[in-house]
């Protein structure tokens, strides 16, 4: 009977064991699965955000030169073709944060296969998109009840041999 | 009333399209079994602001104890893409997809097409329809059928008479006039009938676009450029005018932006117009 007791602690001991286990822990969650949190080594302190727990991710929430679709020619034109980039065939996303007073910072870069799985892309080809976009500075809310918020944007930049052949976004 | 005919229709499609992707009755799966739970947790997470922690936790919380239920992958997936973690939504996606391809191509496809990876959107779908013979199934809107994409996709491929084929094949085989033709299935056609040089095809095409949705702008425009290539130039100009009076929202006039890259816009008739008046239409005396 002894003997039954210990084991039904023991077991009781595990059960809670795998209880505990199963839990799964909450703070590694942000507000919103696009959030870009503040990077020391990336980003620049003085750029700050309006209320970081209410940034818009909507798609047409920013225009450019006050048109939604000015900025894939924007892009184009700033963009200097270079003979070592001719490597990579994928995509170049880029996302950052326009805040409330229409000023953009945080930026990250990620480089893919048309799978969108991981892709390598030459060092200097992200480094001059990064450049480019991180110089736009004419952007605006587009749509007046956003006019209070910071924006979550993203601009992926579609290439083939080096060259961009569309910006989506 | 054919406008009221047509909001109808597209109701329907959004009505069904749900059905497909929804995520169906928890109590089909057996009580405490790691799929019931996922479904009831996934309930729980679409209560939630999509994308937000709330909805991330119960998702993931629905993944652990029921990795067999495809339907928690998908839809935390939803907000990855649409916030450009296209990486992450995709990983996700392509657990649902391993589990059930049937149910989930489309909507990577979809996906691929939206980013103008046409190669990888091509691949999806033809193993969605032709390897597993997929019923049809329209994009997350409701506005097209997925084969309308698989078409675009051909045709920014350069494969116009493979676009053609395909669809009208497809929509050969569509067994109701409402579903899932949708508003704008004739129109489709009637550019890849176009683009593949088979004027006659795309005008019939455009035509019967025109009977079932005559505000629709579009496939006015597509009329003129036919038109033009008749030498047809004053009803190609009367068309261009009629396009671009619907673009402009008169008398119930619309166009709308799913085309990719065959959408028509306001310039785009413009230059045809003005165009087609200094080159080719001699003044009236």
């Amino acid at each position: 009977m002894k003997i039954a007791f210990y084991l039904f602690l023991i077991q009781l001991l595990f059960a809670c064991a795998k209880r505990q286990d199963q839990k799964l822990s909450t703070n590694s969650y942000s507000h919103d699965v696009g959030d870009i949190l503040f990077d020391a080594v990336l980003d620049d302190p003085a750029f700050l955000l309006c209320d970081s727990t209410k940034i818009i991710t909507s798609r047409s929430a920013l225009a450019y030169q006050g048109n939604r679709s000015a900025i894939a020619q924007v892009v184009k034109n700033q963009f200097i073709l270079q003979p070592e980039y001719s490597t990579f065939s994928g995509f170049i996303v880029v996302r950052f944060i326009v805040n409330c007073k229409d000023q953009p910072g945080r930026f990250r870069l990620e480089t893919l296969g048309m799978d969108f799985q991981r892709n390598e892309c030459p060092k200097a080809l992200t480094k001059h998109i990064l450049s480019i976009i991180q110089e736009l500075y004419a952007w605006s809310h587009y749509m007046p009840r956003y006019a209070k918020y910071d924006c979550a944007k993203f601009l992926n930049l579609k290439i083939v041999d080096g060259k961009i052949m569309d910006v989506i976004q | 009333m054919l406008f009221s005919r047509h909001a109808l229709v597209f109701v329907m499609l959004l009505a069904a399209n749900h059905l497909v992707n929804g995520q169906g009755n928890c109590l089909l799966y057996r009580a405490n079994s790691g799929e019931r739970l996922a479904c009831e947790l996934s309930y729980r997470a679409i209560e939630y602001k999509q994308g937000g922690k709330n909805s991330q936790i119960l998702f993931d919380a629905a993944i652990k104890l029921g990795p067999a239920y495809t339907y928690s992958y998908y839809e935390k997936s939803v907000p990855f893409f649409k916030r450009g973690l296209l990486r992450q939504g995709v990983e996700l996606l392509n657990q649902a997809i391993a589990l059930e391809p049937e149910n989930y191509l489309c909507y990577r496809a979809y996906w691929y097409f939206s980013h103008r990876s046409y190669e990888m959107a091509i691949k999806d779908l033809e193993h969605y329809y032709f390897a597993l013979n997929g019923p049809a199934r329209t994009t997350p809107g409701g506005d097209l059928e997925m084969r309308m994409l698989l078409g675009m996709a051909y045709v920014q491929t350069n494969q116009t008479a493979k676009a053609a084929k395909v669809v009208s094949e497809g929509m050969a085989g569509y067994k109701s006039e409402r579903f899932p033709i949708g508003p704008y299935a004739y129109h489709m056609l009637g550019v890849f009938y176009y683009k593949n040089d088979q004027l006659s095809n795309a005008v019939a095409s455009f035509k019967r676009q025109i009977e079932m949705n005559e505000h629709f702008a579009d496939s006015y425009y597509y009329l003129a450029l036919i038109r033009q290539k008749e030498d047809k130039l004053e009803e190609s100009k009367e068309l261009l005018e009629l396009a671009l009076s619907k673009l402009g929202g008169q008398n119930g006039g619309y166009s709308f932006n799913g085309f990719d890259a065959f959408n028509v816009y306001k310039t785009d008739v413009e230059r045809e117009l003005s165009s087609l008046i200094k080159t080719n239409i001699k003044p009236q005396s």
